[in-house]
């Protein structure tokens, strides 16, 4: 311990290493600025960055939210300010409270300037590792030198583990001093953990194993149960009908792209809690048509898009289902709708191609 | 990830300092051509002892500066202008970077592609006139230059050393890459290329820049 001590003063100080941080940092929001994949919306980039706003207080100055359209679970938080928001995570937060806690879990990393301690971890301890690593070699040879770098991937691991803890409980107090139910944060990690289960299910396998040595963050469940706990037995509002009102002219795309993922466990799980919260009926039955007719249950499908009927992209549906079932002529009516609510679609041509011989 | 593409670039092209032109065929830069300076894709920083890279926003600025101003003598000023930085200007300084670090492996590095074999057609597209205004063509610049500190340059001689009592432990030393792509603004095609790998100097000094630029646009004809 003597020596690790020793080393890691002998490691050299680098001054600047922040300035050096946002100076990338702010090269990657150059290009973010006009990224086709950067959600340009008004009104959502409005909600997102007001809820920010009201969580951060007097940080909101200085952060800017990045919405992009990810259809996965997560956001990130650099040194910066600048906050980025995956499109996903809209699909898998039921309300504004739980949205809140993930916003409030990055402005938890903003303020105790997470990614520059992660950085100067990272520099301070493989530099001591460095300078150990020689010695070491020479005493036990290049596998004693292989352990000491495996040790330092593990040291690193723990130390992230330990921010994202850290960033937890301060999420767990920005959404009370919101007014919003504690308990929303922990809402989330049991939804993450059941979409994994769903969508490696339908695949006909396990779950892949959370945390472990080299993990990133905490695994779901530990982050549930502590999540819960410090939720304690207090309650507050969820803000259900706000954020339904934000995401109304939103689940065309959302849906769209969680589509595109092409996992349908985790698809149809998500699609139930989406229904269940008083989701949009006529996406969901659209979404479900569509997994059907993915899996070749073809009645499944058309019965769905039929629910799903005031929607163009239903018909669609129906038009590419319809011929495998023998069904041209409906197939035909189909497209004809479609095509007259949606005349610039960029599947117009592929669409009457199949039906027109 | 990112720095993984640069170092396997760097790799895949030597370890010591060299340049190799790459050149669609036949191409020489004509005497009058009006050339558009965007702002040049720069990076420059240290790496540590234990082999972490660290950015430096001041010299980072330097460089970028003393670059623009030796390209400029270079090229003779009569003929190059600085591009304004538009918004939309950062998405084709992740394009070049992309597309230069694929010339550079896929035509002249480690990994050649057979459709490539003796052709030049790579090409930004014609959007790039739209982004970088007046101009015949736009040369565009990427540099990346970390050097070892001291620390690590010392870690690399007990290394040496150590190879004599039979433990051999070299530390890599500084990552340096250079890109130069001249773009025609009309069709948005690379009409020349070059490649650099290894440090000549501090591309934030005056003279390190000079040095760079001497070298990377060294190879092209017409350019003096």
């Amino acid at each position: 311990m003597k020596a690790l001590a020793t080393a890691l003063a002998l490691a050299q100080a680098m001054p600047g290493d922040e300035a050096g941080l946002r100076m990338q940092m702010d090269e990657a929001e150059r290009q973010l600025r006009t990224s086709p994949f950067v959600v340009a919306d008004p009104a959502l980039n409005a909600y997102v960055g007001g809820l920010v706003c009201r969580l951060a207080g007097p940080d909101c100055a200085a952060i800017r939210v990045h919405i992009v359209r990810t259809p996965y679970l997560n956001a990130s938080m650099a040194p910066n300010g600048a906050m980025i928001v995956w499109s996903g995570l809209f699909l898998r937060t039921a309300n504004e409270a739980e949205l809140a806690a993930v916003l409030g879990h990055e402005i938890a990393h903003y303020r105790a300037r997470h990614s520059l301690r992660a950085f100067r971890d990272h520099r301070r301890k493989a530099d001591g590792w460095a300078l150990l690593g020689l010695p070491v070699g020479l005493v036990a040879g290049n596998l004693g030198y292989s352990a000491v770098q495996v040790g330092l991937a593990a040291s690193l691991s723990a130390y992230s583990r330990e921010m994202e803890r850290e960033a937890d409980a301060a999420s767990i107090a920005l959404v009370r001093a919101g007014g919003y139910d504690p308990h929303a944060a922990a809402a989330i990690w049991s939804g993450v953990r059941a979409e994994r289960l769903a969508a490696a299910t339908a695949r006909g396998r396990k779950p892949r194993g959370e945390g472990g040595l080299f993990a990133s963050h905490p695994p779901s469940a530990e982050r549930e149960a502590t999540l819960t706990a410090l939720a304690g037995g207090e309650r507050g509002r969820d803000g259900a009908d706000i954020y339904a009102a934000a995401m109304a002219p939103h689940w065309r795309w959302l849906i769209e792209d969680q589509l595109r993922l092409n996992d349908p466990g985790g698809t149809a799980w998500l699609l139930d809690r989406i229904e269940a919260r008083g989701g949009p009926p006529d996406w969901i039955a659209y979404a479900r048509g569509e997994l059907a007719r993915g899996a070749g249950r073809l009645e499944d499908a058309v019965s769905a898009y039929r629910r799903a009927a005031p929607l163009p992209e239903a018909e669609r549906g129906l038009a590419l289902t319809l011929p495998h079932m023998g069904d041209r002529a409906g197939a035909q009516a189909a497209i004809d709708r479609y095509l007259t609510a949606r005349p610039d679609a960029p599947d117009a041509e592929m669409l009457r191609s199949m039906v027109t011989p | 990830m990112r720095m993984m593409a640069w170092v396997l670039a760097a790799a895949a092209l030597g370890g010591c300092t060299s340049t190799r032109e790459m050149t669609a065929p036949g191409y020489r830069l004509p005497p009058s051509v009006a050339i558009a300076l965007p702002r040049a894709d720069v990076e420059v920083g240290r790496i540590s002892i234990g082999g972490v890279a660290q950015a430096d926003a001041e010299r980072t600025a330097r460089a970028r500066a003393e670059i623009a101003r030796a390209v400029s003598v270079y090229l003779r000023h009569d003929r190059v202008s600085a591009a304004p930085d538009t918004p939309r200007l950062a998405e084709y300084e992740a394009l070049h970077r992309t597309v230069a670090t694929a010339i550079a492996l896929h035509k002249y590095g480690e990994v050649p592609l057979p459709t490539k074999h003796g052709r030049f057609d790579w090409t930004l597209g014609p959007g790039v006139r739209s982004v970088i205004g007046a101009g015949d063509h736009a040369l565009f610049l990427t540099v990346r230059s970390y050097e070892s500190d001291d620390g690590r340059k010392a870690m690399a001689v007990a290394g040496a050393i150590g190879c004599v009592v039979g433990l051999c432990l070299l530390p890599g030393g500084g990552e340096h890459i250079a890109y130069a792509s001249l773009v025609d603004l009309k069709s948005g095609d690379i009409v020349w290329f070059n490649v650099m790998t290894g440090g000549v100097g501090d591309p934030a000094t005056p003279a390190g820049a000079e040095a760079l630029v001497a070298k990377l646009l060294g190879t092209m004809r017409g350019a003096k």
